[in-house]
């Protein structure tokens, strides 16, 4: 599913962010990333979202090598991985349907099918009936739960989700967290950035664990 | 086997089209819900972007009529000789005489003091201040009209210089002259409406840009979370030149109906005007053809606008 080969990301002007850090990731498999804040997690999810491209090494998507895709291409690889952020990044004056149906307009959907998957996946996520509220009428965890409908709304195989809990209370954070085993057991593979040790300990799967920029064995 | 192929190929295009409409459809309708969004300065920015075609385009139109008008003045070739006001038409006769065996000379008519006075009473409406005066103040005058072959500016300048040489004349007029000079000035005007139209337009796109690049900004955070769900650029920027080009219809059809009130304002005046010279001169709006390339222009306008600005943001995007 997913590869990283010995991949190094320098930031111009600062240290190494990941120093060639290799692992691979097997499809289905429900994969928590730990670390102190600064250890370079967020910087290993946007190398895997192709929000930034490795400095060295090589990284696989589907066995395909994506390091040096031309940026005319990132849009489509996008559009296989469900994206989940830690501040929702939901747009404030678009409605919660439109918000979770994004993705769809995006990839070229007829409006039936839109419709269909919308409703679907904000009903998997337990927010059906909210569809016409605008995201600033809803609580943090309501949110980010449109936010987790608009990643799977177009079920794409791999979900990365950077710090999805880390503005949520303990009993909500593990209520999404249960969602993304729900997703997993389905077939998702899922990838779950979070600092939080204890969290992460509650729940099944493996953990690669990174100090300034290196795995190490969780 | 085949057919079933060609099938399946038909079954894609028919998609794909089905794709194509669907994505303009809606940049199409959103793009006009933004702008309906904010009435109020999306009816400000028209304004500004009519009023700004609307200057050269009433140039244009002013100058086009003028042209049209020198156009209709183009009969004369004819000299008109004053002569010295002492003289009389007996003292005449003999000049004609001899003008009419000139090589030059196609056909002389005298106008004597009487005829002339007569006509300019016709002509001016000035016929009542002139019974005031105690005798005929006209000259008599010979109008010479030359043969084709003298029908230059050139050589009938020539003709005319000899003409006045003449101790019988007091001065030449000649309408291809000043008709000439008309004409010049007429070309330099046209020269200038060019150049505002240029600086004009430049305007217009900067203002499509500018207000382009305002919503830009308003919507930066919605744009990266569309490229981050997988957006291509295409995606992104057909919106906003969508709305480019209803700026630039809009902004048109705005101007063209700003000009075209105007024509109709000037269009009485200008007739009573006409009348009184006793032609038939009318104000043309805009051809058919005219009407639709400066509303192609605009269209084109902002659409450019557009385009180079949401070009620039979308390259300089990090994500």
């Amino acid at each position: 599913m997913l590869q990283f080969d010995q991949v190094t990301k320098q930031y111009p002007g600062s240290g190494e962010a990941l120093k060639g850090v290799s692992f691979r990731i097997e499809r289905g498999e429900m994969v928590f990333i730990t670390g102190h804040s600064g250890a370079g997690k967020s910087t290993l999810l946007r190398l895997t979202a192709l929000i930034e491209r490795p400095s060295r090494g090589n990284i696989l998507l589907n066995g395909k090598n994506v390091t040096r895709l031309p940026n005319r291409k990132i849009p489509f690889v996008r559009r296989r991985i469900g994206l989940i952020f830690q501040d929702y990044r939901l747009v404030h004056y678009r409605t919660v349907y439109d918000n979770v149906a994004m993705p769809l307009l995006i990839a070229g959907y007829g409006p039936d099918e839109i419709d269909r998957r919308t409703r679907a996946a904000l009903s998997k996520v337990g927010l059906a009936g909210l569809e016409r509220r605008f995201p600033i009428t809803l609580s943090g965890g309501e949110q980010q739960r449109v936010g987790i409908a608009r990643a799977i709304v177009s079920r794409p195989p791999l979900i990365l989700a950077d710090e999805p809990t880390g503005n949520l209370d303990p009993d909500l954070s593990m209520e999404i967290m249960a969602m993304f085993r729900e997703f997993n057991q389905v077939g998702v593979t899922m990838m779950v950035v979070s600092h939080d040790q204890e969290l992460v300990s509650r729940f099944a799967g493996r953990v690669l664990h990174l100090e300034q920029g290196r795995l190490v064995d969780g | 086997m085949e057919s079933a192929g060609r099938k399946a190929g038909l079954k894609f295009i028919r998609d794909r089209l089905h794709t194509f409409l669907r994505l303009h459809g809606y940049a199409l309708f959103s793009s006009l819900g933004d702008l309906w969004r904010a009435p109020v300065m999306t009816f400000m920015t028209l304004l500004v972007i009519a009023v700004t075609l609307a200057l050269p385009l009433t140039f244009y139109l002013t100058l086009a009529n003028l042209q049209r008008l020198s156009g209709t003045l183009d009969e004369s070739w004819k000299v008109s000789l004053y002569l010295d006001p002492k003289l009389n038409e007996r003292d005449a006769k003999p000049l004609v005489a001899r003008l009419r065996k000139q090589d030059a000379v196609a056909s002389v008519e005298l106008i004597d003091k009487d005829t002339g006075l007569a006509k300019f009473r016709h002509d001016s409406g000035f016929g009542d201040v002139l019974k005031a005066l105690p005798e005929n103040p006209l000259p008599v005058v010979i109008e010479i009209s030359p043969r084709p072959q003298w029908e230059s500016p050139e050589r009938l300048a020539e003709l005319v210089t000899e003409w006045e040489k003449l101790p019988q004349v007091d001065f030449a007029q000649w309408n291809m002259h000043w008709l000439q000079r008309l004409r010049a000035w007429l070309q330099l005007a046209e020269r200038g409406v060019v150049m505002l139209g240029a600086l004009l337009s430049l305007t217009v796109l900067l203002v499509v840009g500018n207000t382009i690049r305002l919503e830009l900004e308003n919507r930066h955070e919605e744009i990266e979370v569309m490229k981050l769900l997988g957006a291509t650029h295409r995606f992104i920027r057909r919106p906003f030149i969508y709305s480019g080009f209803w700026y630039g219809a809009s902004g048109g059809l705005m101007a063209l109906t700003l000009v075209w009130g105007l024509s109709i304002m000037m269009r009485s005046p200008a007739r009573s005007l006409a009348d009184m010279y006793g032609t038939s001169f009318t104000i043309d709006f805009l051809t058919f053809t005219e009407w639709l390339s400066f509303a192609g222009f605009s269209v084109a306008l902002g659409v450019m606008g557009a385009w180079l600005v949401v070009t620039r943001h979308l390259w300089q995007l990090r994500v």
